[in-house]
């Protein structure tokens, strides 16, 4: 998996392309949790590139959530393919968590 | 061996999962299965393949968990097979995923996702060995 990391205004953006599974998410978990000891409290998660997550995925994106939300900040996600939101309707995630159709929409929140 | 089938195995240690994207990956593409439906296979079997290797051993030694997947007309048969400790998917309670953010758990939430991905589970255990077979309709 291939994780890229930006800086837009004071919202850190990373795009993911491969697969999120036990093997890569502590890598990425590693990445979000170092931007947020920076202090970073906005951010999102570009998934256009992603075409597969497994339940280790989707435990990292719990986790931050939680986190950041105590920490009031604010955790967004965007650009699923279709199977892959299926996953976070399923797992009820989206009640919670908001996920946009594309990284400009997700943008528009903050 | 049938050419609508695939057959492989994996050792006891989490970076073998690529064995099992890489071969689904390929079958997937020779059947002209849909995306989503290698997709459900993959994430499946990911779950229960992680829980053989997570907890399925009370030894340190590497064991061979072995993989069939046929298909016949639209009906996919998966049997999963290995010598780990006696697990029984079914026995497992599914998770509450209806409450608030802050008593949300991903334990079990895995289990929920093969009941969700599979049209049928059936476990047998046969002489140390945990046979699990599943059965999914394909859907074009």
């Amino acid at each position: 998996m291939e994780i890229t990391e930006r800086q837009q205004n004071d919202i850190s953006i990373f795009s993911l392309s491969g697969r999120l599974d036990s093997n890569t998410s502590p890598d990425f978990e590693k990445r979000l949790f170092d931007v947020m000891g920076q202090g970073s409290r906005r951010m999102v998660v570009d998934f256009g590139s992603l075409d597969y997550i497994s339940s280790a995925g989707l435990r990292v994106i719990l986790k931050a959530t939680k986190d950041i939300k105590r920490a009031e900040g604010v955790f967004v996600l965007c650009a699923m393919k279709d199977y892959v939101r299926e996953v976070f309707e399923i797992a009820g995630f989206d009640a919670f968590l908001p996920i946009f159709t594309s990284l400009e929409d997700a943008l528009q929140q903050f | 061996m049938d050419a609508h089938a695939i057959q492989f195995k994996l050792q006891n240690r989490l970076s073998d999962l690529k064995i099992l994207s890489r071969n689904l990956q390929a079958f997937g593409e020779r059947q002209g299965l849909p995306q989503k439906c290698v997709f459900e296979i993959n994430f499946a079997l990911e779950e229960i393949l992680t829980n053989i290797i997570s907890y399925g051993y009370c030894d340190e030694q590497p064991h061979w968990i072995k993989v069939r997947i046929a298909l016949d007309g639209e009906t996919l048969t998966i049997r999963v097979k290995d010598d780990g400790r006696y697990f029984n998917l079914s026995e497992v309670m599914p998770p509450e995923i209806n409450c608030p953010l802050e008593d949300r758990r991903i334990g079990g939430l895995g289990i929920f996702f093969i009941r969700k991905f599979m049209d049928r589970i059936v476990y047998e255990r046969r002489q140390d060995t945990n046979i699990l077979t599943l059965k999914k309709q394909i859907r074009r």
